[in-house]
C-alpha cells in the first residue's frame, strides 16, 4: 500500500517537472519568435532612426521624421523600445528630434495613462519613461506617484522628476519624505540637486520646515547647490535648531557657500559648548570661507581637546589661503598638540596636491615664553612650492 | 581620405557616429571591441580613434595606452590620434584620460553634430 502510494507520488511528481519543463521551453520559444518578429520589423526602420539622429541633410522636418511618423501603430510599438533606448545615449538636437517624434506618436499621452494602471510594473515603467521625455505634461502625474502604493513606483518617480526638470515639482519632492508613504531620502536629495539653485526658494521654505528631517534636506542642498539666498536661514539653523543633524548640515552649507558673513556663526559653532561634531564640521566650514578672517580662530583649535575638531580646523587652515597655510607652517614649529597637528595638516596637504614633504627632520621647539615671537616661519622644505604660489592656488 | 576607426560594443552608438563622420567626408572604420580596436589602429594606421571606455576584451584607456606605449612615428609623436567616448564623466576619470595621452575626451549621452566637430578640431582641420 505504502509502496503504492510513493510510486503514485513518483509519477506524479516526474508529470509535474515534465508539463513544467515543457511550459518554460515553449514559453522560451514563443518569446524568441515574438523577439525575431521584433527585429524583423524593426531592423528597416532602426536605420532611418539612425539616418534621423544624425540628421545628415539639416531638413526640417527631415524625410526620415515623416517616414518614421507614418508608421503603423503596431510597428510604432516594435519600434518604441529601440527609440527610448536611443534616447539614453544621445543629446542636443538629436535627442530633441527622437523626443519630437515620440510624442508625435501619442507616447506621453500613453505613459500618462499608464501610470494609473493597476500593475506596479507598468507604472514604475511609465514614470520613467515620462522622466527620460523630459515632458512637463507628465508632472502632475509624476507628483501623483509619489504617494504611490509601492515603494518602488515612488522611488522611480521621485527619480522622474528630478530628470524632469520642473522645479515647481521641489515642494512635492520635500513632503514625500515626510508622508507615511515616503520616498528615500537619498534619491529625493538627488532629485532636488539635479533640479538646480531654481529650487532655492523651496529650499528657504524647507528650512523653516517642522520636520527636522526635511530641514536637513534643505540644508544638504543648500551647500550643494550654492544657494546664496539660503545663507539667513542657515545661519539661523546653525545657530539654534533643536535637532544637531541639521546644525550640522547648515554649518557645511555655510562653508561650502563661502560668503563671509557666515564667520561669526560658524566660530560660534565651533565653541567648546557646542557639540563635538557640530564644532569638528564648523572648523571645516571656516576654512572653506577662506581668506585671512577665519585663521585665527581656527588656529585657536588646533589644540582642541577633541581630535576632531583639531584635525578638522589644522586642514580647514591649509584650505583658508596663504594666510592659514603661512600660520600653520610657524606652529608646526611648536612643540606640543597643536604643532603637531599643525604638521599633519600640512603632510596630508602635500600628499594631496602631490608634494614631496620632504626629509623629516626634527622641529626644535620654541625657547622663550612666547612662541609666536621667537619660532622662526619654518624653512621651506625640498619640493614644497614657495608659499606664495602654494598659497595662490589653495585660495 | 582621413580614416576614423570608432570601436564600441554598442551597436547604436557604432552606427550613429559612422553614419555622422562619414556623412561629413571621413572614411569610418567600426569595431565592437578593445582588441579589434587595437589590431585595427596597428594594421590600418587611421588618423583618428574614437574609443569607448567600457569595452570588452580590452577597455578603452587599456588600448589608448598600448596605442602610446608602441604606435608612433620616428620622431616619436603618436601616429593615431585618439577621443575617449565614455559615461564615466568624473573628473578623475577624464583627468586619467589625458594623462594616458587622449586627445580629447566626450561624454555619454553625447551629441552626434559635438562630436564631429570635436573630431574635426583634433584633426586640425574643418572636413567635409
Amino acid at each position: 500500500m505504502i509502496a503504492t502510494l510513493f510510486a503514485t507520488a513518483g509519477v506524479a511528481i516526474a508529470a509535474l517537472v515534465v508539463l513544467l519543463s515543457v511550459a518554460t521551453v515553449v514559453r522560451r520559444y514563443r518569446r524568441e519568435r515574438r523577439e525575431r518578429r521584433r527585429a524583423t520589423l524593426v531592423e528597416p526602420l532602426r536605420q532611418v532612426l539612425v539616418r534621423l539622429v544624425t540628421d545628415p541633410t539639416g531638413d526640417d522636418p527631415s524625410e526620415e521624421h515623416v517616414e518614421l511618423l507614418a508608421t503603423p501603430p503596431r510597428t510604432w510599438r516594435a519600434l518604441e523600445p529601440t527609440v527610448l533606448d536611443m534616447l539614453r545615449k544621445v543629446r542636443g538636437e538629436s535627442r530633441d528630434r527622437l523626443v519630437a517624434l515620440v510624442v508625435a506618436h501619442g507616447t506621453v499621452e500613453r505613459m500618462r495613462r499608464r501610470t494609473r494602471r493597476p500593475g506596479a510594473v507598468g507604472r514604475a515603467h511609465a514614470a520613467e519613461l515620462l522622466g527620460l521625455l523630459r515632458r512637463r505634461e507628465g508632472r502632475d502625474d509624476l507628483v501623483r506617484l509619489l504617494s504611490d502604493r509601492d515603494p518602488e513606483v515612488r522611488l522611480v518617480a521621485a527619480r522622474a522628476l528630478g530628470e524632469l526638470g520642473d522645479t515647481s515639482a521641489a515642494p512635492a519632492l520635500l513632503a514625500s519624505l515626510v508622508t507615511e508613504r515616503s520616498v528615500p531620502l537619498r534619491v529625493v536629495a538627488r532629485s532636488l540637486a539635479r533640479l538646480g539653485p531654481q529650487t532655492g526658494s523651496t529650499l528657504v521654505e524647507g528650512l523653516r520646515s517642522p520636520d527636522a528631517l526635511v530641514r536637513s534636506v534643505c540644508a544638504e542642498i543648500s551647500g550643494l547647490l550654492g544657494v546664496t539666498a539660503a545663507q539667513e536661514s542657515l545661519l539661523a539653523v546653525t545657530d539654534a535648531d533643536p535637532d544637531d543633524d541639521v546644525r550640522i548640515r547648515a554649518a557645511r552649507a555655510l562653508g561650502r557657500i563661502g560668503l563671509p558673513s557666515a564667520l561669526p556663526v560658524l566660530v560660534a559653532a565651533t565653541a567648546p559648548d557646542r557639540p563635538a561634531p557640530l564644532r569638528a564640521v564648523a572648523a571645516g566650514a571656516l576654512g572653506d570661507l577662506g581668506g585671512t578672517a577665519p585663521v585665527q580662530f581656527l588656529e585657536a583649535l588646533l589644540d582642541d581637546a577633541d581630535l576632531r575638531v583639531s584635525t578638522n580646523a589644522g586642514r580647514a587652515m591649509t584650505r583658508a589661503g596663504a594666510a592659514g597655510l603661512l600660520r600653520l607652517r610657524q606652529v608646526a614649529a611648536s612643540a606640543g598638540d597643536a604643532g603637531a597637528c599643525a604638521r599633519e595638516a600640512l603632510a596630508v596637504h602635500a600628499l594631496s596636491h602631490g608634494l614631496s614633504t620632504g626629509p623629516s627632520r626634527p622641529i626644535a621647539p620654541p625657547s622663550s615664553s612666547d612662541p609666536e615671537a621667537t619660532v622662526p616661519p619654518r624653512p621651506r622644505e625640498p619640493g614644497l612650492p614657495a608659499a606664495s604660489a602654494q598659497d595662490a592656488r589653495s585660495s | 581620405m582621413t580614416t576614423v576607426l570608432v570601436a564600441d560594443d554598442d551597436q547604436d552608438i557604432r552606427e550613429l557616429v559612422e553614419l555622422k563622420l562619414s556623412s561629413a567626408g571621413f572614411q569610418v572604420l567600426t569595431v565592437r571591441d578593445g582588441q579589434a580596436a587595437l589590431d585595427a589602429v596597428l594594421e590600418r594606421r587611421p588618423d583618428l580613434a574614437v574609443l569607448d571606455v567600457m569595452m570588452p576584451v580590452l577597455s578603452g584607456t587599456d588600448v589608448l595606452r598600448a596605442l602610446r606605449l608602441h604606435a608612433a612615428g620616428d620622431d616619436g609623436t603618436p601616429l593615431t590620434k585618439v577621443i575617449l567616448l565614455t559615461a564615466k564623466a568624473q573628473e578623475a576619470d577624464v583627468e586619467v584620460g589625458f594623462a594616458l595621452g587622449a586627445d580629447d575626451y566626450v561624454v555619454k549621452p553625447f551629441s552626434p553634430r559635438e562630436l564631429l566637430s570635436r573630431v574635426q578640431a583634433v584633426l586640425g582641420r574643418g572636413h567635409g
